[in-house]
């Protein structure tokens, strides 16, 4: 029997086995409207190929690692990544895969391309709809393309989008299963999304037209005219249009955006015999139905095409504060992302940037009360525009890592899901630069055992020599982090512990052109330019992650230069008419939460339950152990030592100097892509993020052992 | 039952059961851990794994006896009639790293999830030399194999 079920078949089965969007199309087509023909490969396939390769248990592994509701979306999206990378390296069991290239042979030799698309069950029921969760693939050719493609498809079951609306999606490991929809592409000269109910004015009927394929409107990297018509009479009402440059084009090796000829440049997609004709199906196909609609299409040769159709009448509500739609918002075409990145490169940062020069040029001393209340006030709403800034462009720019993970990983297939981050160094990232340093002091004095002896011995480096002038250069330059300044010892220590190690270059690895070499040397020709484009994509996106965070703080120290200023004029009983402004400095809510710490520090020795070991996410390679040194807050950073396990919520880049000094690294903050992760792999410390609890359950002293390569910590308290 | 259908059970055991009891010793203090475990085909060896920061790696580094236990237990009243279990006694090594390799294979066919806890630098391989097994069933009935005769 074969797999493959035809569309004109499918009415014999189930929302169960073939999910909502396969029955849908069948329905259609059965109904006579123009649906490309189709086949549909079921959910039990899917489990088949689940059993067959032991993915089962992976995914199991994966999902029961930590309990959902403490992840971060970071960390989602690492699951995501991980479950994606089980599917695409491991190898199709020998028989499914000679019953499938057989299967596909039913496929009709003269459709020019297919589509594979997801169709799950539960994925777009009567009750809810959720679009953009689960991955298409579209103008393949070739048997092989197709079954990369069904794997890319099942693994999507589990993206990160899936993961956050698991509990509406009913996703769970044992009983979720993906079928895959294998259709005849059309390539349209027009595309576009109809709903046969406005989502914004339910009055109204709405499309959205681009030139060319569909897929460049669903992910965002085109801009679609969006035209309303009234219900009734289908007459245009009301009109937003767009300059229309690009259409994305099918190729002989997939799809790309290409500039719009003469005849289209500039010109709406839309004509009054395209208007009529989606007016008139989106009334035919909602009363054959019987619900509003939301209806994927393109127009080819003259005729309308559904590719897609899914009920909106009761799409996913969300609730106030529900941020999980911004975070599906994040996922970013390349093209966005390019726009995004000179956005940030020449308007954004740069904007901070001069805020926060001027902020401090401003002589705060010399301003009265009344000036220094107005110019605090200022700066705090400076400071709120650019946190907005922050989270609407900055943050969406770190889509740029996981769009290069992706890319890596479906062409390369890597046992390591995450190796794709090698290719990222960047030499501009001050941590980097800092720890070369390091590197190269810890070098010198390997290198001259005596000078090394008497160091540890506690005589100090001779003047004049070319350790103490780099030793000197290396405080000057860093000069920002001042208390490191003030212990100089940890750091002669440090470069003593580094000195000691065994020379060891593993974490160097290649050289960072080698390793772009040997990346663009597996890519295929025709996949160059892409790849080359995804790759400076997301270098900037590696760079700014840090950067942007050092310019806004930049702003944020301007704020709290103000508050030092009213504070120091509070404690001097000169503040009349400032006492208002800064409500927690009468708080003093450093002190209070000192004093909780403390209070849960004694509740804590007297409690019969011990930690011994955790859990984490392995965010850096290695082992190593050292006592802990847990950071509650920025007043205890001066005790932290060389060679202690550094604890704390997240590294932010204002800390990252903390981390050559570190034996590992702890985070209670989830995700392969945090700040404290990236700098940890760039230094070969060992790091293990997404420890909710860690800031709790352990103190400071507790000697760790830190594995990075698996995650664990062990917290050893002796046998009492 | 003859001596070869409980030999049978026991080899029946060991293939199906994925996870067994590791019994430890430290300083006179029993210590029992779960692990996931594979035996040879000819059940003289059994192979599991664990990672050096463990008790049950310092146990093992300062006493290398110990006990395995596998079972087929339901969590029901009745199960104590229906289960069997059986005990492997015997000494325990960290298999050196040229090993790794070949018996890596074999455990990762029992136990292919767990590819990435076992290619863990940090991760050690045990293998347990078994002098003898201890087979319970019909809660009572207990009969012992030894492996050097």
């Amino acid at each position: 029997m074969n797999w493959l079920i035809p569309f004109t078949d499918l009415s014999r089965e189930t929302v169960k086995t073939l999910g909502g969007k396969a029955m849908m199309l069948a329905r259609l087509q059965q109904e006579g409207f123009m649906v490309p023909a189709g086949y549909c490969l079921p959910v039990s396939v899917y489990h088949d190929f689940l059993v067959e390769t032991g993915l089962d248990a992976f995914i199991a592994m994966e999902l029961q690692r930590k309990d959902f509701r403490e992840m971060r979306w970071e960390e989602l999206w690492d699951v995501s990544l991980r479950i994606r990378n089980h599917f695409l390296s491991r190898a199709w069991p020998k028989a499914m895969k000679e019953k499938l290239i057989e299967d596909l042979n039913e496929v009709p030799a003269n459709w020019s391309a297919v589509a594979v698309r997801s169709t799950a069950p539960g994925e777009d029921s009567a009750s809810q709809s959720f679009a953009g969760l689960h991955e298409s693939r579209v103008m393949l050719q070739g048997t092989e393309a197709i079954l990369e493609a069904i794997r890319i498809v099942w693994a999507s079951l589990w993206s990160d989008g899936a993961l956050l609306y698991r509990h509406e999606l009913g996703l769970d490991p044992g009983k979720s299963g993906m079928a895959v929809i294998i259709q005849e592409m059309v390539v349209g000269d027009v595309s576009g999304i109809l709903f046969t109910r406005a989502p914004q004015d339910g009055s109204v009927m709405m499309a959205e037209a681009v030139w060319g394929l569909n897929q460049a409107l669903v992910d965002g990297s085109i801009e679609p005219d969006r035209w309303q018509f009234n219900r009734a009479t289908g007459a245009v009402t009301e009109k937003h249009e767009v300059v229309h440059t690009v259409a994305l084009r099918p190729t002989t090796h997939g799809t790309e955006l290409s500039p719009l000829g003469e005849g289209q440049r500039g010109q709406s997609p839309f004509d009054p015999v395209l208007c009529r004709e989606l007016f008139q199906a989106g009334c035919q196909l909602e009363a054959s139905l019987g619900q509003a609609l939301d209806i994927e299409w393109t127009y080819s040769s003259k005729s309308l095409h559904i590719l897609q159709a899914r009920p909106i009448t009761t799409s996913l509500q969300t609730e106030e504060g529900d941020e999980r739609p911004w975070y599906l918002s994040l996922h970013r075409s390349l093209d966005n992302l390019e726009a995004l990145r000179t956005e940030l490169e020449q308007q954004v940062l740069p904007g901070m940037d001069h805020d926060a020069e001027k902020m401090s040029a401003v002589e705060l001393s010399h301003l009265s009360n009344r000036k220094l209340a107005g110019e605090y006030l200022h700066r705090r709403l400076i400071l709120d525009k650019w946190l907005s800034v922050y989270k609407e462009k900055c943050i969406p720019m770190a889509h740029g890592l996981r769009l290069f993970g992706e890319f890596y990983n479906e062409l390369l297939k890597p046992e390591d899901p995450h190796e794709f981050i090698n290719l990222l160094h960047s030499d501009d990232l001050l941590a980097v630069q800092r720890n070369r340093q390091l590197r190269e002091m810890a070098e010198l004095l390997r290198k001259d055992p005596r000078l090394l002896q008497q160091i540890k011995d506690g005589i100090e480096f001779p003047d004049g020599s070319r350790l103490k002038v780099m030793l000197e250069a290396f405080n000057r330059q860093y000069s920002g982090i001042n208390w490191v300044l003030h212990q100089e010892l940890d750091l002669t220590s440090w470069l003593v512990k580094l000195a000691e190690q065994d020379s060891d270059d593993k974490n160097e690895g290649l050289k960072q052109a080698d390793r772009e070499q040997a990346f663009f040397d597996q890519v295929p020709e025709t996949e160059r330019g892409m790849a080359d484009r995804i790759l400076a994509v997301a270098k900037a996106s590696y760079l700014l992650r840090d950067n942007d965070n050092l310019y806004l703080g930049k702003v944020r120290a301007g704020v709290s230069a103000a508050e030092q200023e009213i504070r120091k004029r509070i404690d001097s009983g000169t503040s009349a008419g400032l006492d208002k402004l800064l409500p927690e400095a009468k708080d003093s809510k450093k002190t209070f939460s000192r004093y909780e710490a403390q209070q849960e520090d004694e509740e804590r020795a007297e409690t019969w339950q011990i930690a011994r070991q955790l859990v984490g996410q392995p965010a850096g390679p290695g082992l190593n152990s050292g006592p802990a040194r847990v950071l509650d807050n920025a007043s205890v950073l001066t005790d932290f030592k060389a060679g202690e396990v550094l604890v704390c919520d997240a590294i932010e880049p204002n800390m990252t100097f903390l981390a050559p000094l570190a034996a590992a690294i702890i985070e209670r903050r989830g995700g392969m892509l945090v700040h404290g992760a990236i700098i940890a792999r760039e230094y070969g410390i060992p790091c293990v993020t997404g420890i909710p609890e860690a800031t709790k359950v352990i103190k400071s002293g507790d000697q760790l052992t830190v594995d990075g390569y698996l995650g664990i910590v062990t917290i050893d308290r002796g046998e009492g | 039952m003859t001596d070869e259908d409980e030999w049978c059970l026991v080899l029946k055991l060991l293939k199906e059961q994925a996870f067994g009891v590791l019994g430890t010793n430290h300083k006179g203090h029993a210590y029992a851990s779960l692990v996931a475990f594979a035996a040879t085909a000819d059940v003289r060896f059994i192979y599991f794994a664990t990672t050096r920061a463990t008790r049950k790696y310092l146990n093992l580094a300062a006493d290398d006896q110990v006990a395995l236990l596998v079972d087929n237990r339901a969590d029901q009243a009745l199960a104590l009639y229906e289960a069997a279990a059986v005990t492997a006694y015997g000494t325990a090594t960290e298999v050196a790293a040229a090993e790794h390799a070949e018996v890596l294979q074999s455990y990762l066919a029992r136990h292919p999830q767990l590819k990435t806890f076992v290619s863990s630098p940090t991760t050690a391989i045990f293998r347990i030399e078994v002098e003898s097994y201890h087979l319970v069933q019909r809660f009572q009935n207990v009969t012992e194999f030894r492996m050097n005769r």
